[in-house]
């Protein structure tokens, strides 16, 4: 019986599925933490079972249970177990709870890879696709470096299913294993042309994540993706290219003018409101991006804010948070445009959702002036009263003195106002921004000089009732503006009216209930306010009276020096014992005030908060060097004496309290200030005061307000700023009559004068002077600090690592790890010159990373050289795409890969491209019937453009210069070289001039480029140049895909009169042993005033062996190993009659011949290259008298006989 | 990106999560409990974005159940809202009722239309193909 009942139990255990697990927890809601544990349990037998079924069951109830918050981590191996079975309903299920709970830190995670790749690569498209995402949200480091190939190549599978997945699971395995982006990236780019939509807008997706990150990398793109916003039909597709053009029109303002019209027909056309909204949000970062420079986009501002009013109008209440967010962007930029809108930000204030009214908070801002400040703060005021809940309090609190203090305090025209306005804010309960006020009061009273004395009442009066604002305990926050109100009194102590009053509120006993560095401040102003009130007495020959105030102080202090806190404690005795030292002096009658009010004389000057950052190392410091020798390791870590800055830190945050730093810096200024007080050779610098008020034309004769203040100072509490914004506005009335008066009065006696005052006329910003001649002294800075910002940056990111040049080509040290057998790598390279091999491979990597023996790597300038003409392209073609006008037609065509066309690449004369650039932007305009006006800022634009790429022509130069430069090698002899040019003459008629340049094609052994320079000699417009070859057996012209071997290559560009452009066309080889000569035509039509003609010109091609080396830098030690292993044949030269220079000559070879200097001793030289096939050619060059011998060495014989005889060519022609 | 995407009912049950950047356990239960405190608190009149630490959440409230998307200041927060409805009315089209017991179901769908924190199918037939072949499946 009983064992029929265990075996039934056990039965419906096994039986107990998900949803009996839902129900279960249901039925058991008392004890539910007691019956998922039971049902744990069963899960563990369960997983013991070996039957596949059963642990996938009870996997999938692990999930849940996961999700309710319990830890399945004890179970990855059994998920692992689930993931590997065969059938996809368990397989999902493994890769569903893998993807829940693993991560970086799950240890068995290494043990997947094998199983991840067998699923991605299994036939059932299904199993790819879970694992895929699976991997998504485990992928860690490992595995995308083991993984990255395969998904990879799933980008091209042909299931636009699993493209899809694999293309967006690339984000993340960039993310985990950078090294992948640059070798995957040619294929991402191929996916945003797709066929399927889905793959496309995952392509889309990960492109934009990256451009994001690091948006100039992705700039290229931008003509591939113009055409697919122009295209696509997919909101959701367009919203994240319309996000990524966002993030790319800062860096270049081009794109955003041809952004704009398009965006805004979008934003007319569409009714979806997110797409509305990307829209808007882009437009606003184009034109923040342009700010100047579009005479039109006013309309554009116009458009995109009156679309947001319509949002922020609309009942929905998320349009209307959307219309607010973004209408904050707007607001930087053209705050103007929105200020227009204040009634509807205003009402905002009033809604009933919290983040709407935050919104509005932020709006408002930016959207104040001097005229609307204290109107806004006062309506701001009005709802700090009515606010239920501390946090919005807080955040309209924080709103209103960020508000006022924005800019350096620039829209407050009276102080005496702000400073009433922090004095009610005081009366917050349960804020927390107490130290925020009270930063405010020392900050306007230390800066504002004209403001000092009402600030001091105002203070004496806080401290006055410092048992309102201290009441409730000491963590109400509030309380912190005691410590600036102790501050000012003291610190200002010569603007009090009654001194003693304010000493004796200091000294009440109530005041020991304050937080300790409140009281520490209270301690050190008391004896300030003392010190003023024992002069004046002295002065006045009160004698008994400031005996009696010494004597106060003597009573009182002693409650300060039972103070727990060792702060105040201190201070209080020091200065208790001082105090006894003046009482017994003035028993004797001698005057001391003098010497006590020493003790704190000198003016202080606000120092910059950044100051300390931006002092500059001096020279020779090393800050990262031991002042002693470090300890030995046996102490432990948190010991060492690196810490001393972080012994500070640590003594900071002993204090409970955030605002320490206000009271150490006040506490650091006080110390100064006594140091400098009792330096004889501190020079007080005289405050440089920003005049801006004194420039406003007639300030000086305005009568300044008297305001009675006598009447609000004596009531505490009450709400006074009101006042000043009635006063406020007689006084700008007043103001304006006096101007208007005098404006009239000028009129009538000068009449020359008065265009200066017709600025007046409309009430400006300007107009309102402020109430008191205010200057608001700047914060100091150190001497030659450095203007750096760059404190900003965080050196942790995470995307920084996906900075990269996705433009240079491939280097094959960067092609992913693909998983390969082992004998594979020993059979590849039987080469003998192993050492040589190796260096090959590593160069690359070198060149990237370390830049010594800048002087030997020659070859690497060159081959570097190569790299900034390719990107030159880039930005060339990118150039051209922004340029033209027309933009979908134009799109495709100039993108088209160097390699397989012919691009366009920089020529040298930049002045002549700047001509031509000029036609074709004529032309453009023919067509496009624009404005004059707008004509002529294009051109400005294009005419800076192109001068600045003259100047990166300019820098291109030296570095050829350099190539041959950096020949000597250290030689002694610096004489200078004679200009050369590998440009050699093609052919020539009376139209056009075509010289051609062979370079070897790294990536390519059997490749070579050539570049021809064509040149209009002609006063006729030049077109439809076509260029053909007829190919021979061995050497073949390069053609796009489809066309035919007779068929010539277009010339991607037409040549106005005088101007040259430079094409290339790509060869491809099969011996290169041999010199070769191709003929070929070059067909173009002459277009002048009497018509046009078709004309042609017959050349002929020489590829001389010399074209087919590669600058390849080579060390001694390879050398000499290469010669040692006497593979190589030999031959040599000699060539009499030279009269030019060893160093020259070595120049010649190295710059026609492609040679690079290994070794050079006296007249005697060693030289080395490489062809694209990858023989190697050694020279030994040595200079006689006249004569010039060169032994030359080679893997092959006619190669180097042929070599020999072009250079023996070259060297008789010196 | 999206961050994470939660169903939630009143009682504050987790009823779905998937995290698209990795959260330890016992602080997803502490996010979640804190992400239905503060849309519980929210009316009908009050829109569907709260900035929440550095992210936002986006939600919609369907009956009892909530459903909450996290997501950064890169995502545009109309177009998760209408994602949201999105997913709802796949949900509502494939389950006939409840769907607390298909959870694994659920996912399968979420993963088909959100993948890696981006937003990837929005087509209902595409969302649900590999779902009907897996029901073909178990039929068999």
């Amino acid at each position: 019986m009983a064992l029929k009942m265990v075996k039934g139990s056990i039965d419906r255990m096994f039986d107990k599925n998900l949803q009996d697990l839902v129900r279960g927890i249901r039925n058991h809601k008392e004890d539910e933490a007691k019956y998922i544990s039971q049902c744990i349990d069963e899960i563990k037998q369960e997983l013991k079972q070996d039957n596949i079924a059963v642990k996938a069951n009870a996997v999938c109830k692990l999930t849940y249970l996961q999700m309710l918050g319990y830890d399945i981590s004890w179970a990855a191996f059994n998920i692992i177990e689930v993931m590997s079975a065969s059938k996809f309903t368990f397989k999902r299920i493994g890769y569903l709870a893998a993807s829940q709970c693993f991560h970086e830190g799950t240890d068995v995670i290494m043990l997947t890879t094998n199983q991840i790749r067998k699923d991605l690569s299994s036939p059932n498209q299904y199993d790819t696709g879970v694992a895929l995402t699976g991997l998504s949200c485990f992928v860690t480091p490992d595995l995308a470096r083991d993984l990255a190939n395969d998904i990879m190549t799933l980008m091209s599978h042909t299931k636009p299913y699993i493209r899809k997945k694999a293309v967006l699971i690339m984000y993340k395995v960039f993310l985990k294993y950078p090294e992948s982006l640059r070798p995957a990236f040619p294929r991402l780019k191929e996916k945003l042309e797709d066929p399927d939509p889905g793959v496309q807008s995952a392509a889309v997706n990960v492109i934009c994540e990256l451009a994001r990150r690091n948006p100039k990398n992705y700039l290229s793109l931008a003509p591939l993706f113009f055409k697919l916003m122009t295209s696509s039909t997919n909101n959701w597709v367009l919203i994240k290219i319309i996000k990524l053009f966002g993030a790319l029109t800062p860096l270049e303002p081009r794109l955003g003018k041809k952004l704009i019209e398009p965006l805004t027909n979008l934003i007319h056309s569409t009714s979806a409101m997110s797409l509305l909204y990307e829209c808007v949000n882009t437009v606003i970062a184009v034109l923040i991006s342009l700010s100047s420079g579009m005479p039109n986009h006013s309309a554009s501002i116009q458009l995109c804010v009156q679309k947001l009013r319509i949002l922020i109008e609309d009942s929905d209440q998320n349009l209307k948070y959307l219309g607010l967010l973004a209408m904050s962007k707007i607001l930087k930029t053209h705050p103007k445009s929105v200020q227009s809108h204040k009634d509807l930000i205003l009402q905002c204030l009033d809604d009933k959702d919290e983040s709407i009214r935050l919104r509005a908070l932020d709006l408002l801002y930016g959207m104040v002036s001097k005229k609307n400040l204290m109107e806004i703060v006062k309506k701001l005021m009005i709802h700090v009263d009515k606010a239920e809940g501390t946090t919005y309090r807080d955040e309209l609190l924080t709103k209103i003195i960020d508000i006022c203090s924005q800019s350096n305090y620039q829209y407050i025209t009276n102080f005496e106002w702000y400073i009433s306005i922090l004095v009610e804010l005081t009366r917050l309960e349960g804020t927390r921004h107490g130290h925020l006020i009270a930063a405010q009061m020392l900050d306007v009273a230390i800066r504002v000089k004209a403001i000092r004395k009402f600030a001091v009442s105002q203070m004496a009066m806080l401290l006055d009732n410092a048992h309102l604002i201290a009441s409730n305990t000491q963590r109400n926050g509030i309380c912190e503006v005691l410590y600036a109100a102790a501050w000012i009194c003291g610190e200002f102590s010569e603007h009090l009216e009654e001194a003693n009053q304010t000493l004796e509120a200091m000294l009440r006993p109530k005041v020991t209930t304050l937080p300790g560095h409140i009281q520490a401040v209270y301690v050190q102003n008391m004896v300030k306010l003392y010190a003023s009130i024992l002069q004046q007495k002295e002065q006045a020959g009160e004698k008994e009276a400031a005996q009696e105030i010494t004597q106060l102080m003597i009573e009182r202090l002693p409650q300060f020096v039972q103070s727990a806190d060792l702060e105040v404690q201190e201070r209080a005795s020091c200065i208790l014992q001082l105090i006894k030292y003046i009482q017994k002096l003035q028993i004797k009658e001698i005057p001391v005030a003098e010497e006590v009010i020493a003790l704190f004389a000198g003016e202080l000057n606000p120092v910059a908060p950044k100051a300390q950052k931006k002092v500059p190392v001096p020279e020779g410091l090393d800050l990262d060097a031991w002042i002693n020798e470090p300890p030995s390791d046996s102490e432990s870590e948190d010991e060492k004496p690196k810490t001393i800055f972080h012994d500070e830190e640590q003594r900071h945050s002993r204090h409970r309290q955030p605002e320490i730093d206000e009271e150490e810096l006040a506490r650091r200024r006080e110390a100064r200030k006594q140091e400098q007080a009792n330096n004889p050779f501190y020079i007080k610098s005289s405050p440089s005061p920003q005049k801006r008020y004194q420039d406003t034309p007639g300030v000086e004769h305005i009568p300044v307000v008297q305001i009675d203040l006598s009447v609000p100072l004596k009531v505490p509490g009450m709400p006074m700023s009101d006042q000043y914004v009635k006063l406020e506005e007689e006084r700008r009335h007043k103001q304006k009559l006096e101007k208007d008066k005098k404006k009239k009065k000028q009129k009538k006696e000068k009449r020359g004068k008065h265009h200066r005052h017709n600025s007046l006329h409309t009430e400006s910003e300007e107009d309102i002077a402020p109430a008191h001649h205010v200057d608001i002294i700047t914060e100091e800075m150190p001497e030659n600090a450095l203007p750096s910002d760059e404190e900003d940056k965080d050196p942790n990111d995470p995307y920084k690592a996906l900075d990269i040049d996705l433009d240079k080509p491939l280097a094959d040290s960067e092609k992913l790890p693909v998983q390969r057998h082992r004998n594979v790598e020993t059979l590849k390279s039987p080469d003998t010159e192993a050492p040589l091999v190796e260096q090959k491979s590593k160069k690359p990597k070198k060149k990237e990373k370390k830049h010594k023996e800048k002087e030997r790597d020659k070859g690497k300038k060159k081959e570097k050289k190569v790299v900034e003409e390719e990107e030159e392209k880039k930005g060339e073609d990118l150039d051209f795409w922004l340029s033209t006008a027309p933009p979908p037609a134009s799109t495709a065509q100039p993108q088209s890969e160097p390699e397989v066309g012919a691009a366009v690449v920089a020529e040298p004369q930049g002045v002549k491209k700047e001509e031509r650039e000029e036609q074709e932007e004529e032309e453009e305009d023919e067509g496009k019937k624009s404005s004059k006006h707008k004509k002529k800022k294009h051109k400005k634009e294009k005419e800076e453009k192109s001068k600045d790429k003259k100047k990166s022509k300019k820098k291109s130069h030296p570095s050829e210069e350099e190539t041959t430069e950096s020949v000597q090698n250290g030689t002694l002899d610096d004489e200078p070289l004679p200009p050369m040019s590998s440009y050699r003459l093609l052919a020539e008629n009376p139209y056009i001039k075509t010289t051609y340049d062979i370079q070897g094609n790294l990536q390519n052994d059997s490749q070579v480029t050539v570049s021809v320079i064509f040149e209009n000699k002609s006063t006729s417009f030049l077109k439809s140049m076509e260029l053909n070859v007829l190919d021979s057996l061995n050497t073949k012209m390069l053609r796009p895909e489809g066309s035919s071997v007779h068929d010539g290559i277009p010339v991607p560009f037409q040549l106005p009169p005088g101007i040259s452009n430079e094409a290339q066309f790509v060869f491809t080889l099969q011996s290169i042993v041999m010199a070769q000569k191709l003929k070929g035509t070059l067909s173009f039509i002459v277009k002048n005033d009497e018509g046009s003609t078709h004309e042609k010109l017959d050349f002929k091609l020489h590829f001389s062996c010399a074209s087919y080396l590669i600058t390849t830098p080579c060390y001694s030690d390879a050398f000499a190993k290469l010669l040692e292993s006497g593979d190589l044949h030999m031959s040599s030269i000699k060539v009499d009659g030279i009269s030019i220079s060893f160093q020259h000559l070595l120049a010649k070879i190295c710059f026609h011949h492609h040679f690079s200097v290994v070794e050079r001793v006296d007249s005697c030289a060693s030289m080395y290259s490489r062809s694209i096939q990858g023989h190697h050619v050694c020279l030994l060059v040595k200079k006689g008298e006249n004569s010039v011998s060169i032994d030359g060495k080679c893997s092959d014989s006619t190669l180097l006989s042929n070599l020999l005889d072009e250079m023996k060519e070259t060297l008789s022609k010196c | 990106m999206i961050k994470f995407f939660l169903m939630v009912n009143k009682q504050g049950q987790t009823r779905l999560s998937r995290y698209y950047e990795h959260v330890e356990i016992n602080k997803r239960a502490t996010l979640e409990a804190e992400v239905v405190k503060n849309c519980l608190s929210r009316s009908k009149d009050q829109c569907s974005f709260i900035e929440y630490k550095d992210f936002k959440l986006v939600y919609r409230q369907y009956a009892a159940l909530f459903v909450v998307v996290g997501i950064n200041e890169t995502e545009n927060e109309m177009a998760v809202y209408e994602l949201i409805h999105n997913f709802v009315e796949v949900l509502d089209k494939y389950f006939s009722r409840v769907i607390m017991f298909n959870l694994d179901r659920v996912h399968i769908i979420l993963d088909e239309m959100v993948l890696n924190g981006c937003i990837v199918e929005m087509n209902r037939n595409r969302i649900l193909a590999p779902l009907f072949v897996l029901d073909k499946v178990a039929e068999s």
